[in-house]
């Protein structure tokens, strides 16, 4: 294995150890986004009359703690999808890994969070970035050499 | 033949282990020391027990207030004092704490009282009487004085502010009640500050879990674990009381606390009986305090939310109980219903409160100073002329007091600051009560917000909730829903 592949692939590994928590956090934001402008305001109201808001901040993201083991899983095979078809599909494989992860999180609304817009959005623009994110590192494992 | 089946049929009934089957109620209040035992405690569990024993059905009340049988004066009561020399309110009002100079120390007057609230003596009683419980019985448990928060984040220890200064947190509580027979219902109405500590009584060694005991037991609390309740004015004035108690109690009577009657029917499913689930909603519904009460149901769907429905869709309206009070209570504070419109209305509104709040905080606290500074320059006057009178507890006070009282008064009054003085330490009094006023509006807001949160919880329980989580639930509810 030369030094640059070893330096991809290293890269590469970052990215997905990286992406999950990325995808959660980029999942809290757009739920922010529907409660402020569509829902009752419950974030900021909670923000307002906490003592300390670092503990509420630090309160939402551990309250979701579960759905980044989640996404890993939901990840890795992804990547394993992506890592499968980059040969044959080149950078398109993210279209398709993208949609894959759309779907998933389409899934994954309908199952546990419901079927109104605003629990379906967040869930299915996630599950499309984290497709995205895991079709472009199988992109980039490849441009290195790793396949 | 017949009078022989008669009386192989009571043989039978009394033999059951229903037979002379007995509601018992123990109503325990009174504050932890004279200054804190008000008198609208005092207050409210006379009217308690009053509704208690007029109420149709028999039960045995076991009464415990704060010294008990001690001829000890155990409450305090306040009236404005009288501007006059005779009440010594210009001295209170320049070396003392001019609220104080109205206050009027007594022995309770409450009936039947058994005991003290002494944790040591309450818990012994408490333990001796709840193990004579048997199958059949039911148990009610009302609470009515102050409550602690332990800043270590577990709530459990909580607890109930008892005379002495002494405590009985929720943990023991738990461990008192496990004398109750498993198969006595218990319903518990705790009304302190941060008494939605004690929900921890239904579930196992009280921990914060979703499970639930083996025996039935379900509650109302004023407050969440982290808030302060209403109640514990020393006014004497009953129609100036806002708190949970008196709420609550008027749904169980059908009259308000000044003989009123009602503004709505509390009975929702108009079966002709008020239950204590409906008296609570009745409470949520019509009180103006700052109180935000809870029932054990509806903390347990606050407790079983999973994390990924904490934030989803939180501008769902589910047209269920607690969305229909959602809507009455936001019409009560003549906002729009529903909607987006509500929410802006309540941000809009708050946001008035909130700025309002803090120019009487900024007022407060710069008359706080101007006081200080007044009471100063006069206390210099007066102690150029009568020295003794800057050192009380001692002799020298008590000679100011046998000789120059008059003389030092009429000083006071004649001082060209006092004037000054008095109209500031009576705006800073208006203040408080308006604080009072602005906090008990911004607490309709938070209520609308709590019943809207609480429509959507309900409404989701219903789709995803397990069947275990289900059962818990209805027995909650069942619990809850009994007649007094």
């Amino acid at each position: 294995m030369t030094e640059s592949s070893r330096q991809g692939r290293a890269r590469a590994w970052t990215a997905f150890l990286l992406a999950s928590p990325f995808v959660y956090g980029m999942y809290i934001f757009l739920l922010f986004l529907f409660d402020t402008f569509a829902g009752d305001q419950e974030m900021l109201y909670e923000y307002s009359i906490q003592k300390s808001r670092r503990k509420l901040v630090m309160q939402i993201i551990y309250g979701g703690w579960h759905a980044v083991p989640m996404l890993y899983a939901v990840g890795l095979l992804l990547l394993l999808i992506a890592w499968a078809l980059v040969k044959r599909l080149g950078r398109q494989v993210v279209v398709l890994t993208g949609a894959v992860g759309a779907a998933c999180g389409l899934v994954v609304a309908g199952m546990f969070t419901g079927t109104d817009i605003s629990a379906i959005t967040p869930s299915v623009l996630s599950g499309l970035l984290l497709g995205c994110l895991m079709g472009w590192i199988a992109c980039g494992i490849r441009a290195f050499g790793g396949t | 033949m017949r009078p022989l089946f008669a009386i192989l049929c009571l043989g039978l009934l009394l033999n059951s282990p229903y037979a002379f089957a007995t509601d018992y109620v123990w109503v325990i209040g009174g504050g932890p020391n004279p200054t804190e035992s008000q008198a609208q405690i005092e207050s409210n569990v006379n009217w308690v027990i009053q509704i208690l024993k007029k109420y149709p059905g028999r039960r045995k009340l076991r009464v415990f207030f704060a010294a008990g049988r001690k001829p000890l004066k155990d409450v305090v009561a306040w009236r404005p004092p009288k501007e006059s020399s005779a009440s010594l309110q210009p001295l209170a009002r320049v070396f003392g704490d001019t609220m104080a100079n109205g206050n009027h120390y007594y022995r309770q007057q409450v009936p039947d009282v058994v005991g003290s609230t002494d944790a040591n003596e309450l818990k012994k009683r408490l333990e001796r009487e709840f193990s004579r419980l048997k199958p059949g019985d039911r148990a009610l448990i009302i609470y009515n004085g102050h409550g602690s928060y332990n800043y270590s984040d577990d709530t459990s220890r909580n607890a109930l502010r008892l005379w002495n200064n002494t405590h009985i947190s929720a943990r023991t509580m738990y461990r008192i009640m496990k004398r109750i027979n498993p198969k006595v219902p218990v319903r518990f109405v705790f009304t302190q500050c941060f008494a939605g500590a004690f929900d921890r009584l239904v579930h196992p060694h009280a921990e914060d879990r979703l499970a639930l005991g083996k025996s039935d037991r379900c509650g109302f609390f004023a407050v969440s674990p982290y808030k302060e309740s209403e109640g514990c004015s020393p006014s004497v004035k009953v129609g100036d009381y806002r708190d949970y108690t008196t709420y609550f109690f008027a749904a169980l009577k059908g009259r308000t606390r000044t003989g009123a009657p009602l503004p709505v029917n509390p009975d929702l499913n108009h079966d002709g009986t008020v239950s204590l689930y409906e008296a609570h909603l009745y409470a949520l519904s019509q009180a103006h305090s700052t109180d935000m009460p809870r029932s054990t149901s509806e903390m347990f769907l606050e407790r079983w939310q999973p994390w990924y429905l904490r934030w989803v869709d939180t501008g769902a309206e589910p047209d269920n109980v607690y969305g229909r009070l959602a809507r009455e209570v936001a019409k009560n504070n003549g906002l729009p219903q529903s909607g987006h419109a509500l929410i802006r209305a309540i941000s809009a509104r708050r946001r008035e409160l909130v700025r309002r709040k803090d120019r009487l905080k900024l007022e407060k606290r710069s008359l706080k100073r101007v006081i200080r500074l007044l009471q100063g320059k006069i206390q210099g006057r007066i102690g150029m002329r009568w020295p003794g009178a800057l050192s009380p507890y001692t002799l020298n006070f008590v000679h100011f007091l046998n000789k120059d009282l008059d003389a030092a008064q009429n000083f006071i009054l004649a001082d060209r600051d006092y004037p000054d003085l008095v109209a500031m330490q009576n705006r800073r009094f208006d203040i408080n009560n308006d604080l009072l006023d602005i906090n008990r509006d911004i607490t309709q807001l938070n209520k609308i917000e709590h019943l809207r949160q609480l429509a959507r919880l309900k409404y989701e329980f219903d789709r995803h909730a397990s069947a275990q989580d289900r059962a818990w639930y209805h027995r909650l509810l069942s619990c809850e829903e009994l007649p007094l």
